[in-house]
């Protein structure tokens, strides 16, 4: 049923069809896509309404449009707490948690006779215990019949690019390594995680091999997954699959430069200088800035990064790479667009055209395809607007100096030289100039995190920048927020290196493997991109070259990607011996070692998961280790941004 | 994957005791007042509404599955001709319904409450949009089915006739008697048009194509009988295309129409003319049909391409209508703070706007005292 190929966002795809059709064995039929479907309302295809929670309308945003939902015949699509009317006639499908507070509305609502039959879908596991008291309930008001079918669903998680997904755990990191956090919240908070791994893995319909560092919170989480699918009867009576996907569980604290770090490619920029959420994006657009009165304009867009062919080629480039390309293609797409308009001499192309010459079906063909052209070149269009839009908070926040600096942090260029390291960092934040309060805040953080500086040197950073953002501080209430709240996220830093709770610096990051190309391809772009420069004025190319070319170095490999590397390719002497082999198959562990002599089934598919929040950055370099024979998967408890994580982290100083 | 609980959740409110005999009759009443009576008549019109298109589609691939077969047999061509015919009267069918079913569901939107409302307007969008999609499959398989005819009558012609003006005639006069077909058919316009116009302009072909032995085609077969047949067009009907005529005369021997008649005559094609006669008869039949067919259904295509238009859904995301309501008022709230600036800043307008109160107010006064 499920090839190995299969994505995660297209079997929740499939997921959520097969619920819409009632969940109906008959209808496994699977159509290809939307048009093969029977129309709405034919006994196939029966018209209902869709009621969720809100919880569950973040689940179905990203993944159906409302035009998708109409195909499959949901003709309303309301929300559970809200004030609903009675429609008589028209099956309901509900959607939801399975929480006393929704179930309570349920029934409320099949006492009430709003629908004609209730057909309940709960996101994960419903409880025994709260089974009993909705039946109660329903037998009590007598609305028994109105109960149609009860199902577990086991999606609770929310796919936003085909190979990434978030739990939506709000507050993660915060929480799991507060110390208000207690026992009993602890294991909560485990066990929810733990589900929603086992959605992702119910949905994907393999049983996979769960592998996890020794103790701590990805130990809790991964024997809880192990459980739970070693005592899930129809999972296991799977067929056995002959690709087992690996399931690697992370903690955050193994790695906190990669959240804090500033990022250089496309995708993870937007992420990180936009607002967005949900593959949205907001940014305000100045409209004629030397008018009286200059109009800002709030610009929103929605990505579709799977579908949108620009976006899904260059997300993970590097930014002036990312440029260039929208560049190129747009005028390619506009040499073609004036091509055909020429063709058809401008105005009239159904005008009477000399039908023997071959140029007929040409002309026909360059016809039909311009709406395309033009579709693809209001893509392009909408993409430029967001390069713009990230080149000028790039320009003014200075921010490849910061990654430059950064990344030569990470890899240990100053490790011989500390003092070197501590009067860059230094000079860079005392530059009132040079970025916002929090890039230099993060800058401090990675300092304190790649290096051994001492205590003493902290705080000596740490008042030089007080000092510069005096100023600002002392205007804006919104500074000194920012101001507080990371000197705050220092001493935690602080706190956490007196307890040694952080690695050394050494495993951090490491120089990605010369490529043969590697070096030769970085210069090449880099003056490839300084001729396009000079002999195009675009605004935007001309502002990147100067400013953003250090981008294009090297990008390194983070300590997941390193981590999820050596498991799949099972390197000897690496992780792969130190980390935990849990297989639900078989009961207790399983010893590495012993297993290291015989011949392992190849990795072909791989899912990362980290507790605590993961962000764009870790995903982008993730995929530097997906190839054509292994594809990595990436998910976390919820998708964070620098500026977000800082905050948490804020919190727990 | 899905784990099923229902019969677990059965059993288990089997198991408790009854409660309290349903107060659903009080819903009842309430579910069975006239409006809500009138919904559910509505929501099964629609349903069988939707069901008569889920057979009309099915009738549309059967057609469309014979038309893409290319040259077909005679029991084939009258099955389509039956399939074309029913599918129309079923298309026009449903277009009544869907108009008398969606001004109903208008008048009863009013009465039921909101959500029912939309509700019923959503299922109407896509039984419409359905429909839409029916009839323009339908329009597309009409086309393809003209042009495979007119591919297949060339074919014919250039096998079995190249001398009979007889059979030449239904087709010209037919294409050029009608009016071109609302959609823009340039195949069926370029028909008659093509034969001048390469005729007009290569007349040195004709020479090396007219004396051809039967069955022999070049790469321009087609051409040649269209160069052959406003020659025929030209000597039988006089020469009102005296520039045609002119051409085809000094371009060649006088002799060679009469050749050609005379090599016909002695093959005895003329006996198998007849049947063929018939045959093309046939065929210059269904294809004024279908463009009559074309034609008529072509204001229904229009209607429906406008209807379509109107309704395409505004909302393309799930969670996007706060969004647009946040957006709705600040853009007011900018526009109100715009106005509040300007009339600080701009004397002459604040007076204006004084004025114009203080002259509504005198009016209204007036009025009313």
């Amino acid at each position: 049923m499920t090839t190995p190929e299969m994505s995660l966002k297209a079997a929740q795809v499939k997921a959520v069809h097969r619920m819409l059709a009632f969940n109906e064995e008959s209808s496994a039929a699977t159509y290809d896509n939307d048009f093969s479907l029977p129309p709405a309302g034919s006994s196939n295809n029966q018209w209902k309404i869709l009621i969720y929670d809100a919880a569950c309308r973040s689940i179905i945003s990203p993944i159906m449009s409302v035009q998708q939902l109409r195909r499959r015949g949901v003709t309303l699509h309301l929300l559970l707490n809200s004030e609903r009317e009675a429609i008589p006639d028209v099956p309901a499908i509900y959607f939801c948690r399975p929480t006393k507070e929704n179930l309570a509305i349920i029934a409320q609502d099949c006492a009430k006779g709003l629908y004609d039959r209730a057909h309940l879908n709960f996101v994960t596991k419903l409880d025994r215990e709260l089974m009993e008291e909705f039946a109660k309930l329903v037998v009590q008001t007598g609305s028994l019949n109105k109960v149609a079918s009860v199902h577990d669903q086991y999606l609770d998680y929310v796919c936003l690019e085909k190979r990434l997904f978030s739990l939506h755990k709000v507050n993660s990191y915060a929480i799991y390594n507060g110390s208000g956090t207690t026992e009993a919240m602890m294991e909560q908070a485990m066990t929810e995680i733990a589900y929603g791994l086992f959605s992702v893995v119910a949905t994907l319909g393999h049983i996979p091999i769960i592998r996890c560092p020794k103790g701590g919170a990805p130990e809790m989480v991964a024997r809880k997954l192990n459980r739970m699918i070693s005592e899930h009867p129809t999972l296991l009576r799977n067929k056995s699959s002959i690709t087992r996907p690996l399931v690697v569980i992370l903690d955050r604290n193994a790695d906190l430069i990669t959240p804090i770090q500033h990022t250089s490619t496309y995708q993870a920029l937007i992420d990180d200088l936009l607002k967005h959420q949900a593959n949205r994006v907001e940014f305000e657009v100045v409209q004629d800035p030397d008018s009286n009165r200059p109009k800002k304009t709030q610009k929103r867009f929605d990505l579709d990064p799977d579908e949108d062919r620009f976006y899904s080629a260059h997300k993970f480039q590097p930014f002036p790479e990312a440029i260039e390309s929208n560049g190129a293609e747009l005028q390619e797409v506009t040499a073609r667009e004036q091509e055909i308009r020429s063709k058809t001499g401008g105005a009239d192309p159904s005008s009477a055209v000399d039908p023997l010459s071959s140029g007929a079906n040409d002309l026909a063909n360059a016809v039909e395809s311009l709406p395309a052209l033009l579709n693809r070149k209001k893509q392009l269009e909408v993409h430029t607007s967001i390069l713009q839009a990230v080149m000028n908070e790039v320009a003014a926040r200075d921010v490849p100096q910061f990654y430059e600096l950064e990344s030569a942090l990470a890899t240990g260029t100053y490790k011989n030289d500390p003092t070197k390291a501590k009067q860059k960092v230094l000079t860079f934040v005392g530059d009132a100039d040079k970025g916002s309060v929090e890039d230099k805040i993060r800058l401090i953080m990675v300092y304190a995190l790649t290096t051994a500086a001492k205590t003493a040197e902290l705080d000596e950073v740490g008042t030089a920048l007080q000092q510069a953002c005096e100023m600002k501080a002392a205007q804006d209430a919104s500074v000194r927020q920012v101001l507080s709240n990371g000197l705050k996220a220092i001493s935690y830093l602080k706190k956490l290196r007196s307890m040694h709770m952080i690695p050394s610096a050494a495993d951090m990051l490491q120089e990605l493997q010369a490529t043969p190309g590697g070096e030769k391809s970085s210069s090449h772009v880099f003056s490839s991109l300084m001729a396009k420069a000079t002999t195009q004025a675009t605004d935007l190319l001309a502002k990147a070259t100067d400013k953003v070319t250090s981008m294009l170095g090297k990008i390194n490999k983070h300590h997941a990607t390193v981590v999820v590397e050596n498991l799949c390719e099972m390197k000897p002497g690496t992780e792969d011996e130190t980390y935990l082999y849990l297989d639900p198959k078989v009961k207790g562990d399983v010893d590495v070692i012993k297993l290291q002599s015989m011949t392992r089934a190849t990795v072909r598919e791989a899912i990362a998961f980290v507790i605590g929040g993961g962000c764009y950055g870790e995903y982008q370099n993730l995929q530097m280790v997906a190839n054509d024979r292994r594809q990595i998967s990436y998910g976390s408890t919820e998708l964070l941004n620098a500026s977000a994580f800082l905050s948490q982290v804020g919190q727990l100083g | 994957m899905s784990s099923n609980r229902t019969h677990e959740f059965m059993a288990l409110a089997q198991s408790l005791p009854a409660g309290s005999p349903p107060p659903t009759s009080a819903n009842g009443k309430k579910g069975d007042s006239d409006a809500y009576q009138e919904l559910r008549n509505f929501h099964t019109t629609a349903a069988g509404i939707s069901r008569d298109i889920a057979g009309t589609s099915a009738l549309l691939s059967e057609l469309s599955n014979l038309v893409r077969q290319g040259f077909a047999q005679p029991q084939d061509q009258a099955r389509m001709n039956q399939l074309v015919m029913h599918i129309k009267s079923q298309i026009e069918g449903l277009n009544g319904r869907l108009d008398q079913a969606s001004n109903t569901m208008q008048k009863q939107r009013r009465k039921v409450g909101q959500q029912a409302g939309e509700e019923a307007a959503n299922m109407m969008d896509g039984l419409k949009s359905t429909f839409a999609e029916a009839a323009s499959d339908f329009k597309k398989v009409l086309q393809e089915r003209t042009d495979n005819m007119k591919e297949e009558t060339d074919f014919q012609k250039q096998v079995y006739d190249y001398n009979n003006a007889d059979d030449d005639d239904p087709i010209p006069n037919m294409s050029s008697l009608y009016a071109p077909p609302v959609f823009g058919g340039a195949n069926s316009n370029g028909f008659p048009a093509l034969d001048l116009t390469s005729s007009l302009m290569s007349p040195g072909d004709n020479t090396s194509s007219l004396p051809r032995p039967h069955g022999i085609s070049s790469s321009y077969s087609g051409s040649d009988i269209r160069q052959r047949r406003p020659l025929e067009y030209n000597n039988s009907y006089g020469s009102q295309n005296s520039l045609g005529g002119s051409l085809y005369s000094t371009a060649q021997p006088p002799l060679t129409p009469l050749d050609i008649q005379r090599m016909e005559e002695e093959r005895g094609l003329q006996q198998q003319l007849i049947p063929d006669q018939d045959y093309l008869q046939q065929r210059a039949d269904a294809m004024s049909q279908v463009e009559s067919n074309i034609v008529e259904l072509g204001t229904i295509f229009n209607k429906l391409a406008v209807m379509v238009q109107e309704h395409r859904e505004m909302v393309q995301r799930v969670d996007d209508n706060v969004q647009d309501a946040n957006t709705n008022i600040n853009m007011s709230m900018e526009v109100l703070t715009d106005t509040l600036m300007s009339l600080r800043t701009n004397r002459m307008l604040a007076f204006r706007v004084f004025s114009v109160l203080v002259l509504f107010i005198i009016a209204f006064i007036i009025f009313f005292a």
